[in-house]
């Protein structure tokens, strides 16, 4: 049997961080308000005129895997309303690092966490400066400490009574 | 220490705060929390799981604020625990243990039970075999408590409960039982009256009070007759009997539907939960008289719970009437009539007590239940006016002695001989030509005699002690009752 994925996960893979998602929701509510304009035009033209050309993109083949005729206007809100809901449940991996990190960093951590716990997942990034390096994964509850910090405290507490001397 | 980061570091699990209520907070995360684990916040406060659901739990704050949302927790692996020691004895302190007077210097004990624990099984119970006393000669005559009993205490708000409660409570420390006041929900002013009256009594030595003030968290006042429990638990596996007492369920009850309500749980009948039979019975199931290595030992247990307007066919009331060993009933009417302590015999029950009576007050309970019933039937028809014979008469005029008899205010307790004695002597005819009025000044003085005079002392338990039934009884008090009350300085 084929293996036919869920066109909405399918877009989760593509979205990196929390603040992505929330910036593709917010385009998705900003084509939905400019629907009225499909009266004169093409949905699919205002589509391309409103969003950037990766999103645009991406609805357009999220629209016909979902087998959505474009040219309703009812069945093209309610698909992208449905896309907008998988956006906002998707499982979130928080990432605590200790460094404000570029675009492109975060997008190598996310595509290496979602190899690690799933493609369909969102990475959350926030700044900590005293983890000083490595960083603090949450995932479904689960702590996973890798920040430079937990292992001075350890190699503290390990060697307290050389270092104390050390420093006296 | 077990701070927030500790634990994090132990359990490696983390949640988050997403719905925050009074005395309640809803978390995400933690994965492996258990029913009834404790957890921490960030913020320090800590909290109980009461309920855990596939995407969230709900957490039970022991804080007065509620938690802020985004608030991360963790868990502790730990269950609720009340450090338990006899450091406790003459303690007011909280359901953790704490002193509500947090200026004293005080070291918790180090050891620590669960205050959540199954009841023990029929294997560990023993019949109930020992008489307990209250030094109220109304209950210990007519509805007499043994020792592992559950009795419910029931009435109206204002009609002496907590006096027969501390009455009986002063009576059972002086005997050395450890006795156990919980307050649940009460004005700091009623228990600090309550520490008043034992400290008065010089038993605080053999007291705990564990309160839950009105103003606690919902959480805190809901744990507090566990936690109570689990103190009784500990001095009954020391060797002690124990007498706890908790006052009142009526109020545990209400606090539990507020915090099943605010969970969105199904409402039941007058929107209780529907667990609160199985929280309160399993409450009460923890009491008993029981085996141990050191011999049986005994935790009697007094519920309170009070009545509106005299109705005692409440849902609470009703549940814990079927939970328990019998109930006492105050009755709002004879208080208002004048009657101390303003028990109702005839709608009191006690389903084990009878069976830890000796022969001779098993007689004289017989005797008195069906004279109290014969009087109450002659006292209707004598309204008519009709016209009265001597017999009649004479059973009035015995059932008005015997109710000054019963007439007790709250700061005299009676011994048990000394009961006896005093009801042996009406029932003789000692006091025949006098009035009730008379028959008290009587009464009293022979009670102040009773409490400073020694010899007074063992010449009444000489008589009382020695007797198999009423009629031995009588005969003695017929020889000997007034020389030995002669011989105490009384003149009746």
């Amino acid at each position: 049997m084929e293996n036919q994925q869920d066109p909405g996960i399918a877009i989760l893979k593509t979205i990196a961080s929390t603040e992505d998602a929330s910036y593709y929701i917010e385009q998705i509510d900003r084509f939905l308000q400019s629907m009225y304009q499909t009266d004169r035009t093409s949905i699919l033209t205002v589509l391309e005129e409103m969003l950037p050309e990766n999103i645009s993109r991406d609805i357009k083949e999220y629209l016909i895997s979902s087998k959505i005729d474009v040219t309703h206007q009812e069945q093209v809100r309610y698909a992208l309303g449905t896309l907008q809901d998988t956006i906002r449940k998707a499982k979130v991996v928080s990432l605590t690092i200790a460094f404000p990190a570029s675009k492109r960093i975060v997008e190598k951590i996310a595509s290496q966490v979602k190899e690690s716990f799933g493609s369909n997942l969102l990475v959350e990034i926030s700044i900590n400066q005293e983890l000083v390096g490595g960083a603090v994964i949450i995932y479904k509850g689960n702590y996973i400490d890798l920040s430079v910090k937990r292992k001075v405290d350890i190699l503290f507490d390990a060697k307290k009574e050389e270092i104390l001397k050390f420093l006296a | 220490m077990n701070t927030f980061a500790n634990l994090l570091e132990k359990t490696k699990e983390i949640g988050f705060t997403t719905r925050s209520l009074e005395s309640m907070a809803y978390v995400s995360g933690l994965p492996g929390l258990k029913p009834g684990e404790l957890v921490q916040f960030e913020t320090g406060e800590v909290g109980q799981a009461a309920y855990i659901e596939e995407d969230d739990a709900e957490i039970l704050v022991f804080a007065k604020l509620p938690i802020k949302i985004g608030t991360r927790v963790t868990r502790t692996t730990e269950v609720t625990t009340l450090p338990v020691g006899a450091e406790y004895l003459g303690q007011l302190i909280d359901p953790f243990g704490n002193l509500l007077d947090k200026l004293r210097p005080f070291k918790l004990p180090e050891e620590k039970r669960p205050i959540d624990v199954e009841p023990a099984g029929i294997a560990m119970r023993r019949k109930i075999t020992k008489s307990l006393e209250t030094g109220v000669s109304l209950v210990d005559m007519l509805i007499p408590l043994g020792q592992g009993q559950r009795e419910l205490v029931i009435g109206d708000r204002k009609t002496g409960k907590t006096n027969f409660l501390l009455q009986t409570i002063y009576t059972q420390a002086r005997k050395g039982v450890i006795c156990i006041y919980a307050a649940i929900g009460k004005k700091k002013f009623d228990v600090k009256q309550a520490e008043e009256y034992f400290r008065k009594k010089e038993i605080m030595d053999q007291v705990v009070i564990m309160a839950a003030l009105a103003d606690d968290p919902l959480s805190t006042i809901y744990i507090s007759p566990f936690a109570a429990m689990t103190l009784a638990e500990y001095f009954k596996d020391r060797g002690n009997d124990v007498l706890i007492v908790m006052d009142d369920l009526n109020t545990h009850a209400k606090f539990y539907r507020e915090i099943s309500l605010l969970g969105k749980r199904f409402p039941g009948r007058n929107a209780y939960p529907a667990d609160i039979f199985y929280t309160h019975a399993k409450l009460l199931e923890r009491a008993g008289n029981f085996g141990q290595k050191n011999g049986v030992t005994a935790i009697t247990c007094l519920p309170v719970v009070e009545t509106v307007q005299g109705d005692i066919t409440g849902y609470i009331q009703t549940n814990l009437m079927s939970m328990t060993d019998g109930h006492i009933y105050f009755d709002v009417d004879l208080f208002a009539k004048g009657r101390r302590p303003a028990v109702n015999p005839f709608l009191s029950v006690t389903r084990v007590g009878r069976q830890t009576q000796n022969n001779l007050r098993r007689t004289i309970n017989r005797e008195l239940t069906s004279f109290l019933t014969l009087r109450e039937r002659i006292e209707n028809f004598a309204h008519f006016g009709a016209e009265t014979s001597t017999t009649v008469k004479n059973t009035l005029l015995t059932g008005d002695q015997i109710t000054a008899f019963f007439d007790q205010t709250s700061e005299v307790v009676l011994e048990i001989n000394l009961q006896i004695f005093l009801f042996a002597l009406i029932w003789f005819g000692i006091w025949r030509t006098k009035t009730p009025d008379q028959l008290k000044q009587d009464l009293t003085n022979i009670i102040i005699a009773f409490e400073t005079k020694t010899e007074f002392q063992k010449a009444v338990a000489k008589t009382v002690e020695k007797q198999e039934s009423l009629n031995t009884l009588l005969t003695e008090i017929g020889k000997s009752g007034t020389k030995i009350l002669r011989d105490a300085g009384i003149k009746v």
